[in-house]
């Protein structure tokens, strides 16, 4: 094999490799929309039971999100009591790193109306 | 074979890895859409808890209103209230479709709602608690171009089961 091959083959390789790996990590987003919608779930059914969340809840809310690598969470929340409607929004960013090391910055939102089954 | 044929081979095998891989991530994209039809059915059908059949509760001998287990809806106005949740919090046109704002992608064909409400006396009810029963069938492109025209269908039932799994979810 001549030099010539060897430069053709180790750009081939490397555009491989690159490639693969922006494909697998186009998928990532994915994952963490699943975990994102799941830890809100657990805080919208904490709304609809009791009508209301309080501040510790929303900063609970708040700082689980960030353990699992999403920034800038602002959270609304519209309480109620028995028959009223509650509303939880959840806004965050999925940050993750691209092949080159960029960070990657993905707009995430949670949006689910109910009416409340709490308290009046 | 010469390094020519193996650069055209490498080319039409690196062609069809990005093929199955936009199939692969748009069912990657499927799941999540189910996950988060999941969630904004159930609370769509907990709004259809609140319409409560009043004249059937007075009737009973131990009203406990609070327990979902045992609650008495008034079937027309839960259907309505549950239907109209689930296409605010889907986002849905009147039409059915899905509107600019909506996480479903395909804005065109229209999404179908199903609802069935049963009490937990119902002859025939399959759950011991009342429960709202919700199936949507909701249009999804696969592969590049969106080649794949499909309607996927998801189903929740709403009761005090699901409300316990839900509010244990990791």
């Amino acid at each position: 094999m001549n030099v010539h091959n060897i430069v053709i083959w180790a750009i081939v390789g490397i555009a491989i490799v690159v490639i693969l790996t922006s494909l697998f990590l186009y998928q990532i987003p994915g994952n963490f929309k699943v975990k994102f919608d799941n830890v809100c779930d657990r805080y919208y059914t904490l709304l609809v039971s009791k009508g209301s969340l309080t501040a510790a809840e929303i900063n609970s809310l708040t700082t689980e999100l960030n353990s699992i690598n999403l920034k800038n969470v602002t959270v609304s929340v519209t309480e109620g009591g028995w028959g009223d409607e509650v509303r939880l929004i959840v806004n965050a960013n999925i940050e993750y790193k691209q092949v080159f090391g960029a960070i990657e910055s993905i707009p995430t939102s949670y949006d689910n109306a109910s009416i409340s089954l709490g308290k009046r | 074979m010469t390094t020519h044929t193996w650069l055209i081979f490498l080319f039409f095998f690196l062609i069809t890895v990005m093929i199955v891989w936009v199939f692969i991530l748009d069912y990657q994209a499927l799941v999540i859409v189910r996950e988060r039809l999941e969630t904004n059915m159930f609370a769509a059908g907990w709004a259809g808890f609140s319409s409560l059949s009043l004249e059937e509760i007075a009737m009973r001998k131990n009203i406990n209103i609070l327990d979902m287990r045992n609650i008495v809806l008034d079937k027309t106005a839960s259907e309505q209230v549950t239907r109209n949740y689930v296409m605010k919090n889907l986002k849905l046109l009147p039409d059915g479709s899905a509107s600019l704002d909506s996480y479903i992608a395909d804005k065109t064909r229209p999404i179908d709602i199903d609802i069935t409400v049963l009490n937990h006396n119902d002859i025939g009810n399959p759950y011991p608690y009342t429960s709202i029963i919700i199936t949507v069938r909701v249009p999804f492109v696969l592969g590049p171009g969106g080649i794949m025209k499909i309607y996927g269908e998801k189903t929740v039932v709403a009761n005090y089961d699901t409300f316990l799994i839900q509010s244990q979810k990791e």
